[in-house]
């Protein structure tokens, strides 16, 4: 028997995708359902049902239901070990390279795609590398082109820099102004923002490393797998890397076969 | 083997960690059924989680520290990750890195609730000492929907928050047991 939430649950994510063209379709539903509930009690809404109304009459209200869905929480150098992993394997790999194109899928307010910068600019590659940043929602891509991050976060990302293996002072990359810290112009240069859907838009270019961490959590199986067998698999070349969320596997995908895994415990994969 | 359960799991916090060891040294190695165990452990900055390696010490059950999507089996023992929130969907557990919830991530509210979504009154829960209030509303919920709950007796917890609260907000649980006596409930399961 399917409960009555399931069945507005999946009527709701009909509604959103016809009105609005977002397709939430294939979320992981008990992680979509949390959020919906969290949303309907913050906004004040009576039921599913009533959000739906409120949601296909109003765009602010798919708005602001997007942000829910599509936060993703993120930190500078988020497992240091990842980083220090990273390190390196872009050393064997891409020192002998003329252009290095890396691609944050999924960025959130970009504080890994800041990482990384700082990362390739120590290990005196980041003129060569272009680094693609994209996420589903708007507003993310705009925090993320501001290069702020709150100062209350500096102590915390101070120590995972320092455990990635980070060579320098941490503040030297940033300036302190009010509450936030301003990253220096420098890091952004080769950065490219732009929205992109995982689930609903193609791939545009091709790749030598992908990063997509944390948003496959909130996928069902059957979505990551085509994400990652079709969109991924397409857009990384031959030897191309692929980093995941730290709980993140490809178990369960079809790719297996065409994916070396070069760091279990940290998701670090290699294109054959 | 005469049981309806299809899961066994546990919340616990403060002083849970040293129940969980007796516990898995008390229990029958063929215990049949797939255990999860949600716990509040410190952040850990990318480490792993500290329970599991201890709590394998105290059983030949497989204990894991489960990944995304990963598949429950029978007879094995999985402990919440670090920093992530832990629930059910078709039969995998599924992570969220969703805020914190009443400051806790794991929080054993968020997997009790999607654990009686998923498994309904085929569930068997069972609620430990802790110095907080998680895990009461997802116990109610589980009630709701047919599981059983077995919550550690206050009087028995080193930290009788957690169990008080729940025994307050839930009036029809099924067992109020000292520690003891919850692992001879689930050995009992697996005689005859």
């Amino acid at each position: 028997m399917i409960e009555n939430d399931h069945i507005e649950i999946d009527l709701l994510l009909e509604a959103i995708y016809r009105k609005y063209g977002y397709d939430f379709r294939n979320y992981a539903y008990s992680s979509i359902k949390r959020r919906i509930f969290h949303f309907i009690e913050n906004e004040s809404f009576k039921s599913i049902s009533d959000l739906q109304g409120a949601l296909l009459k109003n765009e602010s209200v798919m708005e602001k239901l997007l942000l829910t869905f599509s936060i993703n929480v993120t930190q500078m150098f988020r497992n240091p070990q990842f980083y220090t992993i990273f390190r390196k394997l872009a050393q064997e790999l891409f020192s002998n390279m003329p252009i290095i194109r890396i691609w944050h899928a999924g960025c959130s307010t970009g504080e890994e795609v800041y990482s990384m910068a700082i990362l390739l600019t120590e290990l005196g590659i980041y003129d060569k590398c272009r680094l693609y940043a994209t996420d589903i929602n708007e507003k993310v891509i705009k925090k993320a082109q501001s290069r702020i991050f709150p100062l209350s976060q500096m102590k915390m990302y101070t120590q995972n820099y320092l455990d990635a293996g980070g060579e320098k002072s941490f503040s030297e990359y940033y300036t302190a102004r009010y509450k936030g810290a301003l990253f220096n112009a420098d890091l952004a240069k080769n950065m490219i923002f732009s929205v992109h859907n995982l689930v609903t838009d193609k791939s545009f270019n091709e790749f030598h490393v992908v990063i997509c961490r944390n948003v496959f959590i909130y996928f069902n199986s059957d979505l990551q797998n085509k994400v990652i067998d079709n969109l991924f698999y397409g857009s990384l070349m031959s030897g191309g890397l692929l980093g995941l969320g730290d709980k993140e596997s490809l178990h369960l995908s079809n790719s297996t076969e065409h994916f070396k895994v070069l760091d279990k415990q940290l998701r670090w994969f290699q294109k054959k | 083997m005469k049981h309806k359960y299809k899961m066994v799991i546990i919340g616990g916090s403060a002083g849970s960690l040293s129940i969980l060891k007796t516990f898995f040294f008390k229990l029958n190695p063929s215990f049949p059924l797939p255990i999860v165990i949600i716990t509040h452990t410190m952040p850990d900055n990318g480490q792993r989680s500290k329970e599991p390696p201890i709590i394998q010490h105290f059983t030949s059950l497989p204990v894991i520290e489960p990944s995304d999507k990963e598949e429950i089996l029978p007879a094995h023992v999985y402990v919440a990750p670090a920093n992530y929130h832990l629930l059910f969907d078709q039969g995998l557990i599924v992570l969220s890195a969703d805020p914190p919830e009443m400051y806790n991530r794991p929080s054993i509210n968020v997997a009790f609730e999607s654990a009686a979504d998923e498994f309904g009154d085929e569930l068997f829960a069972i609620l430990l000492t802790g110095a907080n209030s998680d895990g009461a509303k997802g116990l109610s919920s589980i009630k709701q929907k047919g599981g059983h709950c077995i919550v550690q007796d206050p009087e028995d917890a080193e930290f009788p928050d957690m169990p008080r609260a729940a025994i307050k907000l839930v009036k029809d649980i099924d067992d109020v047991l000292p520690a003891n006596s919850i692992v001879q409930r689930l050995n009992s399961m697996i005689i005859g």
